[in-house]
This record gives C-alpha cells, sequence and structure tokens, in this order.
C-alpha cells in the first residue's frame, strides 16, 4: 500500500506541474520514444528473471494450482470485455488492455501509455490502482461469500505482495502459497499481454 | 510486437542468469522503480498539460471503476468453479 502511495504521488504531483502553467503546453510524452518503453522492458524482464523465490515457487507446485491464475485470466477477459460491450467510448482491444494489467498498475500503465494511448494510460492507471484498493477493502466479504479463492482472483497480480496479507487473514495461511503463485504468474504475464493485446 | 516480446524475453534470460547475485537483483529492482517513478510523473505532466485529458477525467474515472470492478466480478466467478471442482473436494 505505502509503494503504491508513492507511485500514485509521482502521478499526482506531475499533474499539479502541468496544471501550474510552468510548462509550455502539449508536453508530449511520447517524445520519449520507444527506447524508454525498451529500457523498462528490459528491466523488469531481469527483475522477473532474477527472482530466485518465483521460480521456485512456480518450479514445486501440483497441476491443480495451475487453474487459480487461468481462471482468473479467463474472469478478467470475460469481464474486461462486457465493459467494451457496455461503453462505447472504449473498444474491446482498449478495455482488455486496461484488465491484462491485473492490478499492476505501475508497468501497465506505462506499457499502455506507450503503445496505445495517453488517456488509455491514465484509465490503466486509475483502473488497476482501484483493483488493489478494492481488493483490500473487499477481500473479507468476498472470501465470506465466494470461498478461499476469491480474494485471490480479486488481487490478480497484487496477490504475491501488497493484498497478500489481506488475503491470507481471511482465506488462510495455506492459501498463501496459492496467492504467491497465482501473483507471480499474472504478474510475468502482464507485459507480454498488454503487448499481444495492443499490437496484434 | 516481435521486438518487445525479444527485449523482454531477453531481460528475463539475463535475469535468471544474474541468479545468485543479489546485488544485482536489488539495484535492478531499484533502476525499476526510479524509471516507472520517472515515467509515472512524466505521464502526471502530459494529463496536466492537456486540457482535453484533464476535462474528461470524470469520465476516465468511471471507465476506469467500469474495468476494475467488471474484471473483479469475473475473476471471482470464474475461480469459484475451480474453487468448488478442485480446492473444496481437497478439504473434506
Amino acid at each position: 500500500m505505502r509503494s503504491s502511495l508513492i507511485f500514485f504521488a509521482f502521478f499526482v504531483s506531475g499533474i499539479f506541474a502541468g496544471l501550474s502553467g510552468l510548462l509550455p503546453d502539449g508536453f508530449d510524452f511520447n517524445r520519449f520514444g520507444n527506447y524508454a518503453l525498451y529500457l523498462l522492458m528490459f528491466l523488469a524482464g531481469v527483475s522477473i528473471g532474477s527472482d530466485k523465490d518465483s521460480w521456485r515457487v512456480l518450479a514445486t507446485h501440483n497441476y491443480k494450482i495451475v487453474w487459480v491464475p487461468v481462471s482468473i485470466v479467463v474472469g478478467t477477459m470475460t469481464g474486461s470485455a462486457l465493459v467494451a460491450a457496455i461503453l462505447p467510448s472504449l473498444t474491446l482491444r482498449e478495455t482488455m488492455a486496461v484488465g491484462a494489467g491485473f492490478g499492476y498498475y505501475s508497468l501497465s500503465s506505462v506499457f499502455i501509455t506507450q503503445l496505445h494511448s495517453q488517456s488509455l494510460g491514465v484509465v490503466a492507471l486509475l483502473s488497476n490502482i482501484f483493483r488493489e484498493v478494492a481488493t483490500l477493502l473487499a477481500t473479507p466479504l468476498l472470501v465470506g461469500y465466494f470461498g478461499n479463492l476469491a480474494g485471490i482472483a480479486s488481487g490478480g497480480a497484487t496477490a504475491m505482495d501488497t493484498t497478500l496479507p489481506v488475503i491470507s487473514r481471511y482465506s488462510g495461511q495455506s492459501y498463501a502459497v496459492v496467492a504467491v503463485f497465482s501473483g507471480i504468474v499474472l504478474t510475468i504475464l502482464v507485459p507480454f499481454l498488454v503487448t499481444f493485446i495492443l499490437t496484434v | 510486437m516481435i521486438t518487445i516480446i525479444i527485449v523482454l524475453s531477453a531481460g528475463v534470460l539475463t535475469g535468471f542468469l544474474l541468479i545468485g547475485r543479489p546485488v544485482w537483483h536489488r539495484y535492478n529492482n531499484k533502476l525499476l522503480n526510479l524509471a516507472i517513478y520517472g515515467m509515472l510523473f512524466l505521464l502526471g505532466i502530459s494529463v496536466g498539460t492537456n486540457k482535453e485529458l484533464i476535462g474528461n477525467l470524470g469520465k476516465i474515472g468511471y471507465e476506469s471503476v467500469a474495468i476494475s470492478i467488471a474484471s473483479i466480478a469475473g475473476s471471482v466467478l470464474f475461480s469459484t468453479f475451480v474453487f468448488r471442482f478442485l480446492f473444496k473436494q481437497n478439504a473434506k
């Protein structure tokens, strides 16, 4: 939660810096071009690859646990696709790309800004932050109604870190491993899936 | 698209080769966070200087909430099937 506040604070202070009028109008984010994105992708890749604990968790589980992230991907894509059907202002590709952040707002918003547009990047930032906050607040309720996987499903990629405490408290310690596994799989998937959806 | 996937995969491979050097892992994560801080700040600036975007923040807000609620609902629904068929029986 603390780190999400820091990320959000950087974004908000950027808005105020922009609103202050000290900067020229129509500041172009894309001036930094693809190289900033490539650098970011490379760093994100290294971060994923060099996490020894992640590989260990991924390697030591039975087939059942794999269905957890699979169901979250299917559910998230179905849900966000429905939004495109209801809201005429967004296309299927756009809502699915935002959904494919799975709560990992920092990386997904920057990727989407670079690959698509600033406005969709902002939607991705807000939507994925909201997914994390909603999970923190609603997990007790969701677990009560839908069972022990509900908090993990709601948290998406955040289930491995920021929403893990609330998940393990309400679903039980034994589900913490499931949460970390599912969160890792989804975190790794975010950059690939967002890119795939926006460029295919 | 192919370039991006290659860059990402090269990163994952590089990271994999750096396992066992925790210092590198730590530095990389710091660098990644700094890069994201910087880019979110720049994204903020471009939003702040873009009057059309600022005027649309309300609309952007409810679109965002709609996507997150639909994503959560879909995920919870599908995970309930997995829970009922694979996890619950296990607990009995």
